[in-house]
């Protein structure tokens, strides 16, 4: 291929681009270009690039199947949803004791609350406490296990 | 969403994504509504026409059951063309499974006789680009369902294939010169 013939080339690939462009841009019919240099081929071309585009619109869905397909795609969502729940509810065992799930649920919150408050500190336990020197007071375990639970309320909301 | 003066309509893709993840329906819905053409089109134009729509509804079942997997290190429109051309796939490789099973695999050319036929039947434009469309190689389809069908600017179409705008423009020419052989054919 010589010089002018590449020049050639990406000229052409310069105006059917621009073509191209110009007739997905607008929805009425675009005229064709004129060319005087190479008119046959480009003729060609740009005949091609309408039949495209027209053939990309009646490839579009209509009415009734944009309807139809929603339909589904809407029940599946409610189907999803409520698997999820469902789930959820299951590993909790919400659906067979409701009630006494959740009175548990709150007597291990106020448990967990009054023994942080009012769990007394050993007499004897020197404020700057290190390990190993004196006995161990069990609040930074009810700490550990309040963010425990925070935790893990926390990762089934996330899971859900 | 929950904002009376908030359309759904007026959030970018990504936004409804967001809001789809945290189980608003009518933000799925509008990811729908904003995609259904394309996707719709991309599978018709590979699809037979009897199996379109079952295609289509596969693509967004699959989008909505993978949507909490979406983390926003492609756009999404280009997530979303990977979903369908993964069930486009998935089609045709079921299909030649079927074929080899019912031994109907010997007695016809898979992909191109039967849905040919059936689209020249009809002999409209569309059927006759579906056909000259499944004839080209593989990248002169993409680029032009990319520029047609999913309307990318030649500059993104550059970027997502990693071309120079110039080698994406002279490869689209060189796909319609082909197309445009294909047609000629299927006219005669």
């Amino acid at each position: 291929m010589n010089k002018r013939g590449l020049s050639d080339a990406q000229k052409l690939d310069e105006q059917l681009a621009a073509f191209t462009d110009q007739v997905l841009s607008e929805d009425e019919v675009v005229e064709m270009m004129e060319d005087v240099t190479q008119q046959d081929e480009f003729i060609k071309l740009q005949k091609a690039v309408l039949r495209m585009k027209a053939a990309t619109r009646q490839a579009y869905p209509d009415v009734e199947v944009r309807k139809r397909i929603r339909n589904h795609l809407l029940a599946e969502w409610e189907a999803g949803n409520k698997l999820k729940v469902s789930a959820f509810k299951d590993r909790f065992g919400l659906q067979k004791f409701p009630a006494i799930t959740l009175a548990g649920g709150f007597a291990f919150v106020v448990l967990l609350g009054f023994l942080l408050i009012f769990w007394p500190l050993p007499e004897d336990m020197p404020l700057g406490a290190t390990a190993g020197d004196g006995p161990v007071s069990l609040i930074p375990f009810f700490v550990f296990m309040g963010v425990a639970a925070v935790a893990i309320i926390l990762w089934f909301r996330h899971k859900r | 969403m929950n904002r009376p003066d908030l359309n759904p309509g007026d959030l970018t893709d990504e936004e409804l994504v967001h809001f789809a993840k945290m189980g608003k329906q009518d933000a799925f819905a509008t990811i729908y509504e904003r995609f259904l053409p394309a996707v719709y089109a991309r599978v018709r134009f590979k699809v037979p026409e009897t199996d379109v729509e079952d295609v289509t509804q596969e693509v967004f079942i699959a989008i909505l059951k993978s949507l909490h997997g979406f983390r926003g290190q492609s756009k999404f429109s280009t997530w979303i063309r990977t979903i369908t051309n993964r069930k486009i796939v998935d089609y045709h490789r079921a299909r030649v499974v079927a074929a080899t099973d019912s031994n109907d695999y010997d007695h016809t050319e898979f992909g191109e006789q039967p849905d040919r036929d059936e689209f020249l039947e009809r002999q409209d434009d569309l059927s006759i680009i579906q056909s000259a469309l499944s004839e080209l190689p593989q990248n002169y389809q993409d680029i032009l369902l990319m520029r047609f069908v999913d309307e990318m600017p030649f500059n993104e179409i550059a970027r997502q294939n990693g071309q120079s705008i110039d080698a994406t423009k002279s490869l689209f020419r060189r796909s319609i010169a082909a197309l445009s052989e294909k047609m000629q054919e299927e006219n005669e």
